[in-house]
This record gives structure tokens, C-alpha cells and sequence, in this order.
């Protein structure tokens, strides 16, 4: 009998570890009703997302010599790999696998790479990217058979770009967090750098560009701009090959592949190098700490667990993480967003929206970071409510930090008039309100620990995961519908509507959602302490 | 005679916090070697050390003769080791945790359950338990994290506390099962604050207090040197700092 390779046990184990806990988290009437939900979300997403790439793809591939269509589906292609790379570096953190317990096996950092790779693209977004990407070229094969062999190329390609970028995007958000202060300097100069030059060419424009003409003018320029960038890049040239492919030239084909090929090389190079640095002992070193820890102080046990709750989100690094974010969301303002025609309106709106979302993780599993720490809690005498309050008033008082980050770096940049920042923060209410109280049951059905001294928290519970989607959407469509539409019909109406919203929600939440859910926590205790200790 | 652990100058500093103070020592191969120390004293750290868990401040430690510096993955593949939280991968099942620790070192899968049986029969966790690490009793886990330590046949044995939390009768067949390793040249260090354990089992100690080393020696020698008649009084003459008194309150 041959020996089994360490890549393989790595993921064999992955596998079933997996497996056995989501058998245990979820009960067999659980696991039925999640398959019912996987399946509906299939037919209704996935199956919809592979039918159009196919036929997308399809159509590509009819007119492919075309320089136009080429230059598309190499954009595409390259925004696939960016897009799960970039947001699933953001959410996922770095690792999928637990190295902890692993370190004490002679593994070569080879197959932890591999594994780890591997292990990556069975997570939701690579998973989604690759794919979207294989119905593309699959429908580009389908209008163009003699291409099928060389097919392979950009889908690897892809693929592969996807889980490095997503490795060193979370890499890197973990190295941030680890270093708050020089992070937090980092962007704010980069910040400064955004607003120091970017008004002086926006009013450039503006000033000369009243016209029509000038305006059309711009796009066409900005349009320019796109191109060359698109042409550059290395799925652009990839695809390129295919046509060259198409008019015979097998030789020209093949070489273009190289330049995609090395640019692949490097990035392979970045993200093992990055995996070779993270996976050394020292780097799991715990954050070292600000000032000595004074003694608290707190009148009621609800305010002990929100000073808990507090202090066990600003001590982690996906809290810290999360003190980034507005100022990611004001440089996205600022960047990339300010250059698009009447962006103002929803950039208000989004930009909340988007804080409001970065919390989700700690809010869907509010005991998460207590860890096993979750014991000494439950053995208090403290009732169910006091202590979801006091959960809520944790997470509501870092939410506060963060949206006073965010107004005060918005008024800064002049971007705010004091009656839409009001409503912003009813909106931020509003979503948060929701995002809770979903997160009152969720945590107390399926709850994770969650390690404070990383950002590899993709250890999510999926129904968690797409229930808190869901949920996401949702209060987007409501709130964000609600806030859009009263800005748009009747803005001198904007603040008491949003302000009526919260206080509704506020008030459903006090007399409806918390003794609700006070009563399921009672009932959950034990799998609190069975999942967490 | 050949060393099989060799520290220089080790120290790990957590900050400010000095855990292990510039440690040197030598163990040669084939001993049994105790490692006492009040809580806190760096036992712990040290183990990490030699196992990679943690990264040395300063200071180089061999293994086997080998530089744990350079051949981490050589000496890995010839240690056994439990750590003190012992680090199981607690959503497998315990057959799995064994089948994925045996891959790891590269062993055959029949060769794997063989020796898990085995190990299994011999520790009291035959039948093989059912369910998953993460339900598991405490003295459970933690005999199976010794089984994980042992099943590559391993050259040299790091056991953060194997015998805290463990049945008298488990207690007596693991040291049986350290014996007979120790009698076929396997090197042992293992740490305990049981000290009756310890004065039967080790005839090589290793005292620390505070990260430094305050004793190392044979037994028997250590307790002629200090004139004292049992491991535990020698211990709290070396260490010191037995409180007495009553509590104000009770
Ligand atoms: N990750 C860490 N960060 C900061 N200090 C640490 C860390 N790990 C250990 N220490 C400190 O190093 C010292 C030695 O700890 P260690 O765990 O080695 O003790 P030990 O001898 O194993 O104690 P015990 O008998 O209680 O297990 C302690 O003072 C501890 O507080
Ligand atoms: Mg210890």
C-alpha cells in the first residue's frame, strides 16, 4: 500500500472535519431543511449565473478574432479574478486550514501551499468565480471547438490568480491589523495624498467641462484610459492568443501565454513567499497591548457584558480590522467612485451600508470571541436578556466609533451636510437593529469560536452565512430603498423619515425581538457552551 | 555519548516578560528527563521551543544533533510531541485524528491502524470512542494526543503534562508504556508537578524557576547535594516561597 502524500491528508482532513461539524451543528432536520435552501438558491442564483456565462460566452466566442471582444472577455476575466480575490481575501482573512495544529509535523511548506490553495477554491467566492469563468470559456469553446485545447490555459490562469490574490489580500489585512497605528498612518496618507490631488483635476475638469461636448470629451478619454489599461493585462493577452489561435497563427498563440504565464509565476512566488512568512511561529504572536488594563467599573451585569463584548472586539484583530474600514470607504469615495456621473446621490447611502456590513461576522455570532471564555459568563447570574442587551450594547458602541470615524472623515473631505449625516446614522440604525436581532438567534443556533488573534474567521457556519446574506440584502433593498426615494422625492423629509424608521424598528426590537430571543438563548445555553468551550 | 538535546543560551522573551532566561543544557540520549518548575516558570515555553511552536528569542537549540534552525522538518519528523493544550483537531473523530497524524509522518495507512488498535487497546480506548475529539472527556483527549505523539515511533518524546488529568490506573500504564521506551533508547522529557510521579519515573531532573535553570542533575545526586530525603522537599528548598497562614476571611 502506498503512502498518502501530506497535500491529501491535509485536505482529507479538511474535508472531514467539515463535514462532521456541520452533521453535528445542524441535526438531521436541520441539514434537511439546508439542503432545501442550497437547492433553491442553485436554481435561483447559480443556475442563472451558469446559464449566462454559457451563453454569454457563447456569443463572445462567435465574433472572437474581434479586437472589441477580446480586449471584453479579458476584462472580464481579470475583474473575476480580482473581484474573489480581493473580497474574499477581505472576508475570508488568510488561512483556510488550521495550521495551529499542525506545526508540530514535518510539513514541507510545498504542501501546505498546495493544500492551502486547494482547501481556498472550495470557498464560496473563488468557488463562484471559477465557475462563472469555466461557463465562459466552455460557451467560447462551444461557438469555437478548435479553441477547446487551449481553453484550460486562462481558466488556470484565473483560477489561480483568484486564490493568490485572495491569499495576500488577507495576509495583508491581517499584517494591517496587526499593526493598527502604522496602518491607520498608512491610509490616512494615502488619504491625504487622494484629497490634495485628486479636487485640483476634478475641478479642472468641471470648471472647463459644462458643455456637453466636453463632458462626452471625458468619457471618450476615460474610456481611452480603459483600454490601455484593459490591453495590458495578462488574461487580455491571454485571450488574445486565442485569436491568434483562430487565424492559424498556433506559434504566436502559444507564445502569448507566456507573458500570462510569468505574471502568474510571481504571483504564485508573492502569495508562498507571504504563506512561508505567516506560517513561522513568530508571527502568531498575540497583539501586544496598549496601556496597562485599568479595573472596571459598571452598574448593572447587562453593562459588565458590554464592556465585555467591547473589549473582547477592540482586542481582536477582526475588530481592529474594522476601524479601517471607513477610512477604505472614504478612499473609495474619494477614488474611484467620485469619477462617476451622479455617484453623489447613493455614496452616502452605500458608504453606511458598507460599515454596517463589515460588523456582520461579529454580529451573526455575538459569542464568537468570548471563546470558551462563554462558561464563566453563562455561570453568572445573569438573565438571557441582560444578556443579549448588553451584547447589543457592545457592538452598538463600536459601531459608534466606527460611524463617528466615518462622519468626521466625511465632513473633512466637505462631502456632508449635517441633516444627511443624521439620516445616514438612522440608516446605520436601521441595519444594524436588523443585523442583531438576526444575530440573536443565529448566534445562539450555530455558534463558532472565533479566534481574536486572527482574521480567519471564514469558520462561519454556512446557513449562517447565506441567512446573514440574505438578511443583508433585505435591509438594503428596505432601508436603502426608503432612504434613496425619500432623498429623491422630498430631501427636507429625509431625516424624520429615517429617524421614524429607527424608532419603529427600535421599538419592534425592545418588545418583540428580545424577549423572543431571550427565550431561545435559554434554551441554547448548553450548545453554547458544547460549541464554543 | 551522543546528545540527544542540546540548549545554548536559549532565552524567549513575550515583550517585556522574560520566560526563559538564557537556559543551557545538555540531555543525552536514551535518558528520562523530569522537567519541574512552579506555574509560570517557562516549562512550557521551553517545550514549544524545541518543537517549533515557538520561535527562541536568542540562543540555538540541536536535536538529535541536528540544528532545529535549519532542519526543522528532519527533526520534526523524528519527535513526538504533546503540548500542554495538546492541540487535536477537535472535529475529526479520533480514528481520523490518527489516520491524519500517521499521513503526516509519512506512514502507510495499515500500518497506522495497526498501531492505533494497538495503542487504542492498550490506553483503555478500545473500542474506539465514538464520536468526534471535541466530545471527548479530558483524560480521553489527552490520551489520545499521547497516541498521536507515539505512533511514528518516535526518537525523541516531548510531554507537556501527561499525567495531570489522567485515572491512576491509565496513570500506571503510561508509565509502563515511557519505560519501555526509555529501554529502547528513546528519549524522554516530560514535565509534571505530581512530584511521586516523577521521583518512581525520572531518574534525570530539570528544575527551573523563574526561565532559569536552578538544578540539573541525576536524581540522586541533586538530593545528596541539598541533603534532602525526597523529591518534594528538595524541590521547595531549591524553589522556595511556601506561604503559610490562615485566610482573613474564613
Ligand atoms: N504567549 C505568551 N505571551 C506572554 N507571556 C507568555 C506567553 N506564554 C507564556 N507566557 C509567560 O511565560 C511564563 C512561562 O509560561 P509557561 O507556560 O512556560 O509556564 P509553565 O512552566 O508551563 O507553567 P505551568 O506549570 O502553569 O504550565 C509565564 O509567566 C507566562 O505568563
Ligand atoms: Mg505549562
Amino acid at each position: 500500500m502506498a503512502v498518502v502524500g501530506p497535500v491529501r491528508t491535509l485536505l482529507v482532513a479538511h474535508l472531514q472535519a467539515g463535514w462532521n461539524r456541520s452533521r453535528k451543528e445542524l441535526g438531521k432536520s436541520g441539514r434537511t431543511a439546508y439542503v432545501i435552501t442550497l437547492t433553491m438558491l442553485g436554481l435561483f442564483a447559480a443556475m442563472p449565473m451558469v446559464g449566462g456565462s454559457l451563453v454569454g460566452g457563447y456569443f463572445l466566442g462567435r465574433g472572437l478574432p474581434d479586437p472589441i471582444l477580446i480586449r471584453i472577455l479579458g476584462g472580464i476575466l481579470a475583474f473575476l479574478a480580482l473581484l474573489g480575490g480581493i473580497v474574499g481575501g477581505l472576508f475570508s482573512g488568510n488561512r483556510t486550514l488550521g495550521w495551529e495544529s499542525t506545526r508540530i509535523f514535518p510539513l514541507r511548506l510545498r504542501s501546505l501551499f498546495t493544500a492551502e490553495l486547494i482547501a481556498g477554491a472550495g470557498d464560496l467566492l473563488p468557488l463562484a468565480m471559477a465557475t462563472i469563468s469555466a461557463c465562459l470559456l466552455l460557451g467560447v469553446g462551444v461557438a469555437k471547438p478548435v479553441l477547446l485545447m487551449l481553453l484550460p490555459l486562462p481558466w488556470l490562469g484565473t483560477l489561480l490568480a483568484v486564490l493568490c490574490i485572495r491569499y495576500l489580500v488577507g495576509s495583508l489585512s491581517a499584517r494591517l491589523t496587526k499593526h493598527l497605528r502604522l496602518a491607520l498612518a498608512v491610509l490616512a496618507f494615502f488619504l491625504w495624498i487622494t484629497t490634495t490631488l485628486l479636487p485640483t483635476t476634478t475641478r479642472r475638469i468641471t470648471e472647463k467641462g459644462r458643455s456637453p461636448s466636453a463632458i462626452s470629451l471625458q468619457v471618450k478619454q476615460g474610456l481611452k484610459h480603459l483600454v490601455k489599461v484593459v490591453d495590458h493585462l495578462p488574461s487580455t493577452q491571454s485571450v488574445r492568443g486565442l485569436g491568434d489561435a483562430l487565424q492559424g497563427r498556433w506559434g504566436l498563440a502559444l507564445s502569448r501565454q507566456i507573458y500570462p504565464m510569468a505574471m502568474l509565476a510571481l504571483l504564485l512566488l508573492a502569495a508562498a513567499s507571504t504563506l512561508k512568512h505567516d506560517s513561522n511561529p513568530q508571527a502568531s504572536d498575540p497583539v501586544k497591548k496598549g496601556s496597562a488594563e485599568k479595573l472596571w467599573s459598571f452598574s448593572t451585569p447587562m453593562l459588565g457584558v458590554a464592556r465585555l463584548q467591547w473589549r473582547a472586539i477592540t482586542s481582536s484583530h477582526l475588530g481592529r480590522f474594522q476601524l479601517l474600514i471607513p477610512l477604505m470607504v472614504l478612499v473609495l469615495i474619494k477614488g474611484p467612485f467620485a469619477s462617476i456621473k451622479g455617484a453623489t446621490i447613493w455614496t452616502l447611502p452605500m458608504a453606511f451600508a458598507y460599515l454596517s456590513m463589515s460588523g456582520i461576522q461579529i454580529q451573526l455570532n455575538q459569542f464568537g470571541l468570548d471563546g470558551p471564555g462563554i462558561k464563566a459568563l453563562l455561570l453568572l447570574p445573569i438573565r438571557s436578556r441582560d444578556l443579549l442587551v448588553g451584547k447589543t450594547l457592545g457592538l452598538l458602541g463600536f459601531l459608534g466609533i466606527q460611524v463617528a470615524l466615518l462622519l468626521i472623515l466625511l465632513s473633512l473631505v466637505g462631502k456632508l451636510g449635517p441633516l444627511q449625516a443624521l439620516a445616514g446614522v438612522c440608516f446605520s440604525g436601521c441595519l444594524f437593529l436588523l443585523q442583531v436581532s438576526l444575530g440573536h438567534w443565529t448566534s445562539a443556533w450555530l455558534p463558532r469560536p472565533m479566534p481574536r488573534d486572527s482574521l480567519k474567521n471564514n469558520n462561519m457556519a454556512q446557513p449562517v452565512i447565506w441567512l446573514g446574506m440574505a438578511g443583508m440584502l433585505v435591509g438594503m433593498l428596505i432601508f436603502g430603498g426608503i432612504f434613496l426615494l425619500t432623498n429623491w422625492l422630498a430631501p427636507a423629509l429625509l431625516l424624520p423619515v429615517m429617524a421614524l424608521l429607527l424608532g419603529m424598528l427600535f421599538l419592534i426590537y425592545k418588545h418583540q425581538v428580545l424577549p423572543a430571543a431571550a427565550r431561545y438563548l435559554d434554551g441554547r445555553k448548553e450548545v453554547l457552551v458544547q460549541s464554543l468551550g | 555519548m551522543s546528545y540527544a538535546l542540546e540548549f545554548e543560551n536559549l532565552t524567549k522573551a513575550f515583550g517585556e516578560k522574560v520566560a526563559v532566561h538564557d537556559l543551557t543544557l545538555r540531555v543525552e540520549a536514551g535518558s528520562l528527563l523530569g522537567l519541574l518548575g512552579r506555574n509560570g516558570a517557562g516549562k512550557s515555553t521551553t517545550l514549544k521551543m524545541v518543537t517549533g511552536l515557538l520561535k527562541p528569542t536568542s540562543g540555538s537549540i540541536r536535536v538529535l544533533g541536528l540544528d532545529l534552525a535549519t532542519d526543522d522538518l528532519a527533526i520534526k519528523q523524528q519527535i513526538g510531541v504533546m503540548p500542554e493544550d495538546m492541540a487535536l483537531l477537535e472535529y475529526l473523530t479520533g480514528p481520523q485524528y490518527l489516520r491524519f497524524v500517521g499521513r503526516m509522518y509519512g506512514l502507510e495507512d495499515a500500518v497506522i491502524d495497526a498501531r492505533r488498535d494497538e495503542l487504542f487497546a492498550k490506553l483503555d480506548l478500545a473500542p474506539a470512542p465514538k464520536g468526534l475529539v471535541a466530545e471527548y472527556s479530558y483524560g480521553m483527549k489527552k490520551k489520545l494526543a499521547l497516541c498521536a505523539a507515539l505512533i511514528h515511533a518516535p526518537r525523541v518524546v516531548f510531554l507537556d503534562e501527561p499525567f495531570e488529568g489522567i485515572d491512576a490506573v491509565t496513570s500506571r500504564t503510561i508509565k509502563d508504556i515511557l519505560n519501555s521506551l526509555q529501554s529502547r533508547g528513546v528519549t524522554i522529557i516530560l514535565t509534571s508537578h505530581i512530584m511521586e510521579v516523577v521521583e518512581k519515573l525520572c531518574p534525570l531532573i530539570a528544575i527551573l524557576d523563574e526561565g532559569k535553570l536552578l538544578g540539573f542533575g541525576p536524581l540522586t545526586e541533586l538530593r545528596a547535594a541539598e541533603g534532602a530525603d525526597n523529591l518534594e522537599s528538595l524541590f521547595v528548598d531549591l524553589v522556595g516561597g511556601v506561604k503559610t497562614g490562615e485566610l482573613s476571611w474564613l
